[in-house]
C-alpha cells in the first residue's frame, strides 16, 4: 500500500484521498489540487486488485497528463496500470479503437483530422457564402448526447452554417476522417448502443479520475457516467475542479451539480472541498473572492500569506500609453519588488492584443525574453506525428531531458508501428541517438525541420509516399505551421520563423510569460499583469452568459498571482464600425467592484 | 472458455484448413508428417508465451508450399473461442480486445495472426489497375520477407477458410484486384496493447519427446515449485513462526555438532599450515543451509515417488520415463486448479503424442476419469487405442496430400443419434478406420478373412501396404459407418462390399418339389427380394457422394468366389469338411459344374456346415497367386485405393511375373523387366508397361485388373 509522510498533505487532501466512495471535490485556486490528484492516483494504483485493472485519469490537456504521470512515477509507484490522457484520447484508446467495427462509418478505417485541417476545410467552404458572410468561427459545432448541435446564435447565419457543416461532414466521411467532436459523438453512440461495452470497460476500470470538471461538456459527463453506472458501484470516481474557474462555457464546459452527477451515474457522490490556498497572499485571496460565482470559502495558508500585495487597477490610461505603462510595471516589479522575470505573466483576452504588445516590448526591453504557448511558431497539434518528432529535434540532448526525450522517442516509434512502417530493431535509444547525430546549418526553422525530417526518413529507409498517414501528417504539419508563421510575422514577429524561436517552444520558462486568459489555466506567477479588460472582450460580445463568465475570467486572472496583481482597462480602443466609432469600455464587473486599489 | 475453431491459411503444410474443437478432450489423428506438430505450433504462436517472439519472425518455410510463390500472400492463423462470459471481471480485458458482441452478449471471441506485407506494399498493390499482371509481377518480384509484418486482430467475424474472404482481405492474384481498405467488422480490429492474450490464459504444451526430468530440475518449468509457490504466498505467519524457529535451532545444532566443529577447525589449520596466516581466510564456517523463510523452505521440498508395486520411493530422475510423464501431467492439471492466483481464466493443454511416453492404458484411464474442470485438452496421436477414448465429435483427422494437408471432422452434419451409433461402433472395433487412407466395409467374417489373403496372393501387396483398412461391419448396416465418409466429413474413399443375394436357382415352386426344396426356394426368394431392396437402398445412399460406393457380389461372396473360376480352391477343403466318400465325390462333382444352382448350392452348403468364418479360414490356406480375384472385389479395391503410384504398379506386375515364372519357367520376362525400369523413371506409360507384360503372358488376370485403371478387358484363369 502506498504510504505518505503525514506532512505531505493537509487533512482535507488526505480525507479526499482516503475516501472510499465517489468524491466530487471542489478545489480552490492554489489548493494543491495536482498534488492531491497525484497522491490519489498513487494510492489507488497501490490498492488495485489484480493486473488487469486500470486507473483512469482524464485531464484537460496532454501537458497536464504528462506532468501528473511523471509526478506519480516520482512517488515511486508503478504506473503500468495507470492510463492518463485527455477525454479525446480516452475515447480513442478505450472506445473508438477497440469498438470502431460497430460503427458503420468507421469500420473500414478512419483517421483523426487535426483541428487545423478542419479549420482549413471549413474556412474554404465558408468562402462561398457572402450574405451574410460567415467564417470558421461561426461554424463551431458540438456533440451532445442527442445530436450534433450548431452553436451559432445569429439566426441570419444559421442556414449557411448548417450548409457548410453538412458539406464538411460529407468531406470527412469521404476521406474517412473524424474530428474531435465526432470522437465524442461516436464514443457516446457505442456506449449507448452496446451495454456490453459499458460493462466491459467498467470491469476494467478500478478507478476513474476527472480533472477540471468545470470545463467538462455534457456529452463527456455522459460518456464517463455510463461507464460508472454500468459498474454498479465497483468503479469509484473522483471528479475534481473549481466551478469558479469554469471559463470554457462557450465550448460547452460546465461544472455539473452534485445531484445531476448522481442521477447520471446512478450512485452517490460525497461533496468535499480543498479550501486552503497555498499560493496567494491573503490580500489577493480576499480580492478575487469577490468574483466567485460558486459559494465556497478560501483560507490563505501559503508562505506568501502575509505578503504586502500590490493590487492595482488602471482604467484611465490610453492605449497609446499602454506600452510605457507595461514597461513601468515590469521594471517596478523586477527592480523594486525583486520579482524574477520568469515569475511574471502578462495576460490579455485575445491573442491579437498580446502579439502587438509583445513585439513592441521585445524592442523596448531587449534584456528580457518573452515566451508563451501562443508564441509557438509552428503548429502544436500534439497528435501530429511530425510534431512529436520535432519535440525531439528541437530539444538539446541533456541529462535532465534524457528520460523525457526517451519517452518521446518511444511514442514516435509506437506511431511508426501503428502506421505500419518497418522499424525492425529500432529502439527509442537508437532513434534518439540518430536524432542527436543529425547536424544542420539552417536558420529558417521550418526549412530546418523539413531537411531534418528528410534525413531522418532517409536514414530509416522510409518511403513516405507509401505511408498515407505519415504523408498526411507531414503535409498538415507544414501547412499549418506556415500559416501560423505568416500570421505571427504579420503581427510583427518578424524573426519568429528562426530556428532559435522554434527551439524556445520546448525550453523551460525563462522569460516573461505571455498568455491569453484561456491559456493560463493551472499556472501561477508572482506577478500577473492583465490588460484589455474591456466589455466585449471580457466578456466576449457573443457570450450569452456574459456577466457570469466575465466574473469567472477575472477570477482566473486574479487567482494566478501569488504576490502582485495589475489590472488594466485601457481606453481608446475603438470598435471597427460606427461613425464616429465608439470606444471599448472597461469590463462592468471591474467597474462595479469597489475595491481600495493600491496607487502606484 | 475453450478453443472452438482453428483456421489456418497458407501456414506450413496447411493451404486452407479448419479444425473444430469442443470443450474437454479433443483428438487430432494423423499419420506422421500430416501436420500435427504444425497445427500445435500455430496455436502456440498465439497462446504460448514462450513462442510469442517467434510469431513476429515467421519465415519462408512457414508459407505453404502449394502457393508456389509466396510473395504478396498472407499467412492467417485464426483462433475462435466459445463460451466466454461477459460479466466476469477476469475475462473483461479479453472480451474488450477479442470478444464479438452479438446483440447484448459476448459468447465468442476471435484472435487472429496475420503475417502480411507491410502497409507500403499493400498500398502499392491496391494502386494496381485491375488485370495489370505485369505490374503485379513487378511488385511481387521486389517483395522479400523484410516487407512482412505480423499483425494481431480480434473480434473478426469472417470465415478465413472461405476463398472469397481471402480474396477480399488479401487480394485476387489471378484478376489483379487488390484493395487497401480493410473492413474491421469482418477481419477484426487490432488487439489493444493492454491485452496480451497469452497472459490471459494458462497454456502448456507437452512435446512428444519431452525431457520431463530436466523440466523438474528447472525452477521455471518445475510444476511442483509453481504449486508450492502459490501456497507459500498465503501461508499463515503465526503457524509458520514455530517451524522457522525450529529450523533455525536445527541449523545451529547441526553446525554445533562436535564432528562438524572438528572438521571446521581442521580445515582452518590445514590452510594456515599450507599458506600461512597472512593468506589464510579471515573466517571460515560450515553452515547448515536448510532455509528458514517460508517460501524458500517450501520450495526446497522434493517430490519422492514410488513406482506402482514397489516400496522404494525415489526422486523424479529415478522414475521411469512414463511414470515421470504421468506425474508431470498430473501436476500440470493441479496447477490449473490453483489458477486463481495467476489471474487466468482458461486452461489449455496441448499434448503431442502422449503414447510416446505414457502407456496407452494409463492414458485411457487418465483421460477417462480425470475431471479437468475448465481445462481444454488437445492431443495428437497416431495410436488407434488412444483415439478410442475420444468422442468422435471431438476428433479432427488430418489427411496428408502433396504439399498440403486436409482436415476432416468425422461427425459434421450428423444427427446426435447417428453420431452415437458411430461412437458405439468405434468403441467396439477400435478406430483404425479413422486412420486409413481408404476403407472397405464388408458384411461378414468370410470377407474379412479372405479378402486380405486374396489381395496379398494376387497382387503381392497387403491391404495395409495399399493403405486400405478392411472393416467388418458384421451385418449389412453399412450406412451408419459409411456416412462418416462425405465431402463434409472424412474425405476418404469408402468401398462397401456386399452381396446382391440373387437367386442361384429358379425359385418357382414346381409340382414335383419336395417340402425341403420348397423351403429352400422360398428362403432364396426371400433373401433375393431383400437383397434387391438393400441394393436400391444402398445405391440411393451412395448416390451423389463421391467418397462412398457399393460393390456387389452377384449372389453371395462364396458363390461369386467359385464363379470367378476358383472351384479348385474349394475342392481342396472338401476332404476336410466331409468325411463320407460319397459326399466328398458329390461335392467335387458339383463344384466342377458350371451351373450356378449346382456349384452355388454346394459351396453354400459347405460354408453353412462349417460356419462361414471357419470355412473362410480353411479356404485361406489354399489361396494362390493364380486364384482369381472376383471382379467386384477388384472394383472395390481400386476404388478404395484411389490412385496407384508407378512404383506400386511396378511392384504388383513384377510380383505377378515372378509368380508366373515359378509356375511356368518358359516365360521370358527379361524384356518386361527392362520396361519396368523405364516405367518407373516415367519414360513410358502404363499401357506400354501392360503391353510388354501381355507380350509374355497374355492371359494373366492382372492385365484385366490393372487395365481397369484404364479400361478393362477380360482375363482368364490359368489352368
Amino acid at each position: 500500500m502506498f504510504e505518505w509522510d503525514p506532512k505531505d498533505l493537509n487533512s482535507q487532501q488526505e480525507a479526499a484521498i482516503t475516501e472510499k466512495g465517489n468524491v466530487l471535490l471542489v478545489a480552490c485556486p492554489g489548493s494543491g489540487k495536482t498534488r492531491t490528484l497525484t497522491y490519489k492516483l498513487a494510492y489507488e494504483l497501490s490498492k488495485i486488485n489484480g493486473a488487469k485493472k486500470y486507473v483512469i485519469a482524464i485531464t484537460y490537456t496532454h501537458r497536464a497528463a504528462d506532468e501528473i504521470k511523471e509526478r506519480v512515477q516520482l512517488l515511486g509507484v508503478n504506473t503500468r496500470q495507470l492510463w492518463i490522457g485527455t477525454i479525446h484520447s480516452f475515447c480513442l484508446e478505450w472506445i473508438i479503437k477497440p469498438y470502431s467495427l460497430y460503427i458503420e462509418d468507421l469500420k473500414t478505417g478512419y483517421k483523426v483530422i487535426s483541428s487545423h485541417d478542419s479549420e482549413v476545410i471549413i474556412s474554404e467552404l465558408c468562402n462561398k457564402y457572402t450574405s451574410p458572410q460567415i467564417t470558421f468561427f461561426d461554424c463551431d459545432y458540438r456533440a451532445t448526447p442527442t445530436r450534433l448541435v450548431i452553436t451559432c446564435s445569429d439566426s441570419r447565419k444559421r442556414k449557411s452554417v448548417i450548409a457548410v457543416l453538412n458539406e464538411y461532414r460529407q468531406i470527412l466521411k469521404k476521406n474517412r476522417q473524424i474530428d474531435f467532436e465526432l470522437i465524442l459523438h461516436y464514443s457516446f453512440k457505442i456506449l449507448r448502443n452496446k451495454p456490453i461495452v459499458r460493462q466491459t470497460l467498467s470491469n476494467l476500470f478500478a478507478y476513474i479520475l476527472v480533472d477540471e470538471y468545470q470545463d467538462t461538456k455534457e456529452i463527456q459527463y455522459h460518456i464517463i457516467s455510463m461507464v460508472l453506472k454500468a459498474s454498479k458501484g465497483q468503479t469509484s470516481a473522483l471528479i475534481v475542479g473549481d466551478p469558479n474557474q469554469s471559463i470554457f462555457d462557450s465550448l460547452g464546459g460546465y461544472p455539473i451539480e452534485k445531484t445531476a452527477l448522481e442521477s447520471l451515474t446512478g450512485t452517490e457522490f460525497i461533496l468535499m472541498h480543498l479550501s486552503k490556498n497555498y499560493r496567494s497572499s491573503s490580500v489577493l485571496i480576499e480580492y478575487f473572492d469577490f468574483f466567485k460565482t460558486f459559494p465556497n470559502t478560501i483560507e490563505a495558508e501559503g508562505e506568501h500569506k502575509n505578503y504586502k500585495s500590490i493590487v492595482s487597477f488602471n482604467d484611465t490610461i490610453n492605449r497609446d500609453q499602454l506600452e510605457n505603462e507595461m514597461v513601468r510595471l515590469l521594471e517596478l516589479n523586477i527592480n523594486d519588488y525583486g520579482i524574477a522575470p520568469n515569475e511574471i505573466c502578462i495576460i490579455a483576452p485575445w491573442w491579437t492584443h498580446l502579439a502587438d504588445l509583445t513585439r513592441r516590448l521585445m524592442i523596448r526591453l531587449p534584456d528580457y525574453s518573452f515566451d508563451g504557448p501562443g508564441m509557438a511558431p509552428f503548429s502544436r497539434d500534439i497528435d501530429n506525428f511530425w510534431f512529436k518528432v520535432s519535440k525531439i529535434v528541437l530539444t538539446e540532448p541533456s541529462p535532465v531531458l534524457y528520460v523525457r526525450r526517451l519517452r518521446w522517442s518511444g511514442e514516435v516509434i509506437d506511431d511508426l508501428v501503428t502506421a505500419g512502417v518497418d522499424i525492425d530493431g529500432l529502439s527509442p535509444k537508437r532513434f534518439l541517438r540518430l536524432c542527436n547525430s543529425i547536424e544542420l546549418q539552417e536558420e529558417k526553422g521550418l526549412e530546418y525541420l523539413r531537411q531534418f525530417f528528410d534525413i531522418l526518413l532517409c536514414e530509416l529507409a522510409i518511403n513516405i509516399e507509401a505511408h498515407l498517414q505519415l504523408k498526411e501528417h507531414y503535409n498538415s504539419f507544414f501547412a499549418s505551421s506556415e500559416a501560423r508563421i505568416a500570421r505571427l510575422t504579420k503581427d510583427g514577429h518578424e524573426f519568429i520563423g528562426n530556428i532559435e524561436n522554434f527551439r524556445k517552444v520546448f525550453k523551460q520558462r525563462e522569460g516573461i510569460t505571455i498568455s491569453t486568459i484561456h491559456g493560463i489555466k493551472g499556472a501561477e506567477y508572482d506577478t500577473v499583469i492583465s490588460f484589455a479588460l474591456l466589455e466585449d472582450y471580457v466578456p466576449h460580445f457573443s457570450d450569452r452568459n456574459g456577466r457570469s463568465n466575465a466574473k469567472k475570467m477575472l477570477y482566473v486572472i486574479a487567482s494566478r498571482a501569488r504576490k502582485n496583481l495589475h489590472l488594466i482597462s485601457e481606453r481608446g480602443r475603438l470598435y471597427p464600425y460606427g461613425s464616429p466609432p465608439n470606444e471599448y469600455l472597461p469590463t462592468l464587473e471591474l467597474v462595479r467592484y469597489e475595491y481600495n486599489y493600491t496607487k502606484i | 472458455m475453450y478453443i472452438s475453431k482453428v483456421s489456418l491459411v497458407n501456414y506450413r503444410n496447411f493451404a486452407n484448413a479448419k479444425f473444430l474443437f469442443n470443450k474437454g478432450i479433443n483428438t487430432i489423428i494423423g499419420e506422421n508428417g500430416s501436420g500435427k506438430t504444425n497445427l500445435f505450433r500455430a496455436i502456440r504462436l498465439l497462446l504460448d508465451d514462450n513462442l510469442l517472439p517467434s510469431s513476429y519472425k515467421l519465415d519462408l518455410g512457414d508459407f505453404n508450399r502449394s502457393l508456389g510463390d509466396y510473395r504478396g500472400h498472407w499467412i492467417i492463423i485464426s483462433l475462435e473461442f466459445s463460451e466466454l462470459s461477459d460479466d466476469e471481471a477476469i475475462q473483461s480485458l479479453f472480451v474488450h480486445g477479442a470478444g464479438q458482441i452479438e446483440g447484448n452478449k459476448v459468447s465468442k471471441a476471435t484472435y487472429n495472426l496475420f503475417f502480411r506485407p507491410k502497409a507500403d506494399v499493400r498500398f502499392m498493390l491496391s494502386e494496381l489497375e485491375e488485370g495489370d499482371v505485369v505490374g503485379l509481377n513487378e511488385i511481387r518480384n521486389d517483395i522479400t520477407l523484410e516487407d512482412y509484418e505480423t499483425f494481431f486482430t480480434g473480434k473478426s467475424t469472417a470465415d478465413f477458410n472461405d476463398p472469397e474472404v481471402y480474396k477480399n482481405l488479401v487480394g485476387d492474384f489471378d484478376n489483379v484486384r487488390f484493395t487497401y481498405t480493410y473492413n474491421e467488422s469482418s477481419f477484426g480490429v487490432k488487439i489493444p496493447h493492454q491485452l496480451s492474450v497469452s497472459k490471459e490464459v494458462s497454456f502448456t504444451f507437452i512435446k512428444a519427446l519431452r525431457d520431463v526430468v530436466s523440466d523438474f530440475h528447472n525452477n521455471r518449468t518445475n510444476p511442483l515449485i509453481t504449486l508450492l509457490k502459490s501456497k507459500s504466498n498465503n501461508i499463515n505467519k503465526d503457524d509458520y513462526r514455530q517451524i522457522s524457529e525450529t529450523v533455525i535451532s536445527l541449523n545451529s545444532r547441526i553446525e554445533d555438532l562436535p564432528d562438524v566443529q572438528q572438521i571446521r577447525a581442521d580445515i582452518k589449520n590445514t590452510i594456515k599450515d599450507a599458506v600461512g596466516q597472512t593468506y589464510s581466510p579471515s573466517s571460515l564456517s560450515i553452515n547448515s543451509s536448510l532455509p528458514s523463510e517460508a517460501d524458500k523452505l517450501l520450495q526446497s521440498l522434493k517430490l519422492l515417488i514410488g513406482e506402482p508395486g514397489e516400496t522404494y520411493e525415489g526422486g523424479i530422475h529415478e522414475l521411469s520415463l512414463g511414470g515421470a510423464n504421468l506425474i508431470f501431467l498430473t501436476l500440470k492439471l493441479l496447477e490449473y486448479k490453483y489458477q486463481i492466483a495467476r489471474e487466468t481464466f482458461a486452461n489449455f493443454l496441448l499434448i503431442e503424442e502422449p503414447e510416446a511416453h505414457i502407456h496407452t492404458h494409463i492414458q485411457k484411464t487418465l483421460f477417462d476419469k480425470l475431471d479437468f474442470g475448465d481445462t481444454q485438452i488437445i492431443y495428437s496421436t497416431h495410436s488407434t487405442q488412444i483415439s478410442e477414448v475420444s468422442n468422435v465429435e471431438n476428433i479432427n483427422i488430418l489427411g496428408k496430400k502433396e504439399n498440403y494437408a486436409e482436415v476432416y471432422q468425422p461427425s459434421i452434419g450428423l444427427q446426435s443419434s447417428e453420431t452415437e451409433k458411430i461412437q458405439r461402433y468405434l468403441d467396439a472395433v477400435r478406430s483404425n478406420l479413422l486412420f486409413a487412407k481408404g476403407v472397405i466395409l464388408v458384411e461378414g467374417d468370410a470377407e474379412e478373412i479372405l479378402i486380405p489373403t486374396l489381395v496379398k496372393s494376387v497382387m503381392g501387396v497387403s491391404l495395409d501396404e495399399l493403405g486400405i483398412s478392411l472393416i467388418n461391419i458384421r451385418s449389412t448396416g453399412f450406412k451408419n459407418v459409411a456416412q462418416l465418409f462425405h465431402n463434409d466429413r472424412i474425405r476418404r474413399r469408402c468401398a462397401i462390399v456386399t452381396d446382391s443375394d440373387h437367386a442361384i436357382m429358379d425359385t418357382t415352386i414346381q409340382d414335383g418339389d419336395n417340402s425341403r426344396l420348397k423351403r429352400i426356394k422360398r428362403r432364396i426368394e426371400r433373401s433375393a427380394k431383400k437383397g434387391a431392396e438393400r441394393r436400391v437402398d444402398l445405391d440411393t445412399f451412395c448416390n451423389g457422394n463421391e467418397w462412398v460406393k457399393a460393390f456387389y457380389a452377384e449372389y453371395t461372396f462364396e458363390v461369386d468366389f467359385v464363379e470367378a473360376g476358383n472351384y479348385q480352391e474349394v475342392k481342396e477343403i472338401v476332404d476336410i469338411i466331409y468325411t463320407s466318400e460319397n459326399k466328398k465325390q458329390a461335392a467335387r462333382k458339383e463344384l466342377d459344374s458350371d451351373k450356378v444352382d449346382v456349384f452355388g448350392r454346394r459351396v453354400l452348403t459347405m460354408a453353412n456346415k462349417e460356419g462361414k468364418g471357419w470355412f473362410a479360414l480353411l479356404l485361406g490356406k489354399y489361396i494362390y497367386s493364380e486364384t482369381i480375384l472376383p471382379d467386384y472385389l477388384v472394383d472395390a479395391i481400386l476404388f478404395a485405393k484411389g490412385t496407384f503410384s508407378r512404383s506400386l504398379l511396378s511392384d504388383i506386375l513384377t510380383y505377378r511375373a515372378k509368380k508366373n515364372f515359378e509356375l511356368d519357367n518358359n516365360l521370358d520376362f527379361s524384356e518386361f523387366h527392362a520396361v519396368v525400369t523405364s516405367y518407373i523413371s516415367e519414360e513410358v506409360d502404363l499401357a506400354t508397361l501392360l503391353s510388354s507384360y501381355e507380350a509374355v503372358d497374355p492371359s494373366d488376370q492382372i492385365l484385366c485388373i490393372l487395365r481397369k485403371l484404364q479400361s478393362c478387358s477380360n482375363g482368364t484363369r490359368k489352368t
